[in-house]
């Protein structure tokens, strides 16, 4: 979902960038007090493990595309949707810097969508689904894998959705609007984030058991 | 030895598998958004070269016995992991210090 250069108007690309700039202030405000020491090593090592499992592709996609974790739901749903943006805004920028993944004037907008969209939304759907869930008493495990499974899936297609608006707004440059751009975004990421949604509730999953103390309950 | 200490070594672990297994499968990779860019007729400007653009070394004249390619790309994406790694330490421990 990493835009490059190109695929936006310089237009799209700054308006993005200025969404992006209170969503960081905030998260850095909100993230320096919250941050303690148990949180702060496990923030680093989060975002380490997302770049990483971004590398790996798999092949379930409309057409023989292939889809990868964006993670930011993860990071939301473990620490805080706050948390989520200042991790992928860093892995997006690595990747854009050291391996022109993702460009460097569409740098905004895939911030916007993988990092500020995703995480929001993702940790809105978790929150959202777990207390809908606690009052049909349902049993904890239930609700921990149905609540991260679609706060991962919806993280994503909402990221794709996003990115599917930029790139209608940017018709200028290619002649397609958003009713082209918004379906084929979105189809697509709606599929492959099944696997989103899978492996963030397998891993909320995991961490609840082995370290209940970082799993936040809806 | 610190439960702390013990988890996050885990997931340092993992971090470096995924980036060993990425790297093997990365050059595979045709995302929706390729393919959309594809039907959309979308060009990519490249307006500068990264030093490891693509996920590889850009080595092909050292002769690794036809692994060139995945070995660059294995040695990139752990590469790409610790420096991630310490620029999210780095900006972690700077947050707590100032909170501190």
């Amino acid at each position: 979902m990493h835009m490059p250069d190109g695929f936006l108007t310089l237009q799209v690309a700054a308006i993005a960038f200025l969404i992006d700039i209170p969503f960081w202030i905030l998260s850095f405000k909100k993230v320096r007090r919250t941050f303690d020491e148990k949180t702060a090593p496990l923030f680093g090592t989060l975002t380490a493990l997302i770049f990483a499992a971004q590398m790996v592709n798999w092949p379930i996609g409309p057409g023989g595309t292939t889809g990868h974790l964006i993670g930011s739901p993860l990071v939301s749903i473990l620490l805080t949707p706050y948390s989520g943006v200042i991790a992928l805004s860093i892995i997006l920028l690595v990747q854009a810097l050291v391996f022109n993944d993702g460009g460097i004037t569409t740098y905004g907008g895939n911030v916007l969508s993988m990092a500020v969209v995703g995480s929001f939304v993702g940790y809105a759907t978790y929150k959202t689904t777990f207390k809908l869930l606690s009052k049909l008493n349902v049993n904890k495990r239930t609700k921990l894998i149905i609540a991260s499974f679609l706060g991962g899936w919806l993280g994503i297609t909402s990221a794709a959705l996003s990115t599917g608006i930029q790139l209608g707004l940017s018709s200028s440059v290619f002649g397609y609007g958003l009713s082209i751009t918004i379906p084929v975004m979105v189809v697509s990421h709606a599929i492959i984030g099944l696997g989103e949604g899978v492996i963030t509730a397998t891993v909320v999953y995991y961490i609840s058991k082995v370290r209940p103390d970082l799993v936040k309950e809806g | 030895m610190n439960q702390n200490l013990v988890t996050f070594l885990k997931i340092i672990i993992v971090a470096a598998i995924f980036a060993f297994l990425g790297s093997w499968v990365a050059s595979y990779a045709y995302e929706p958004l390729d393919k959309a860019a594809e039907i959309l007729k979308l060009k990519e400007i490249e307006i500068f070269k990264a030093p490891l653009s693509g996920y590889t070394l850009g080595w092909p004249s050292i002769n690794l016995l036809g692994y060139e390619l995945d070995i660059s790309g294995i040695i990139a994406g752990i590469v790409g992991t610790l420096i991630v790694l310490t620029l999210a330490y780095i900006l972690a421990y700077m947050l707590l210090r100032k909170k501190n």
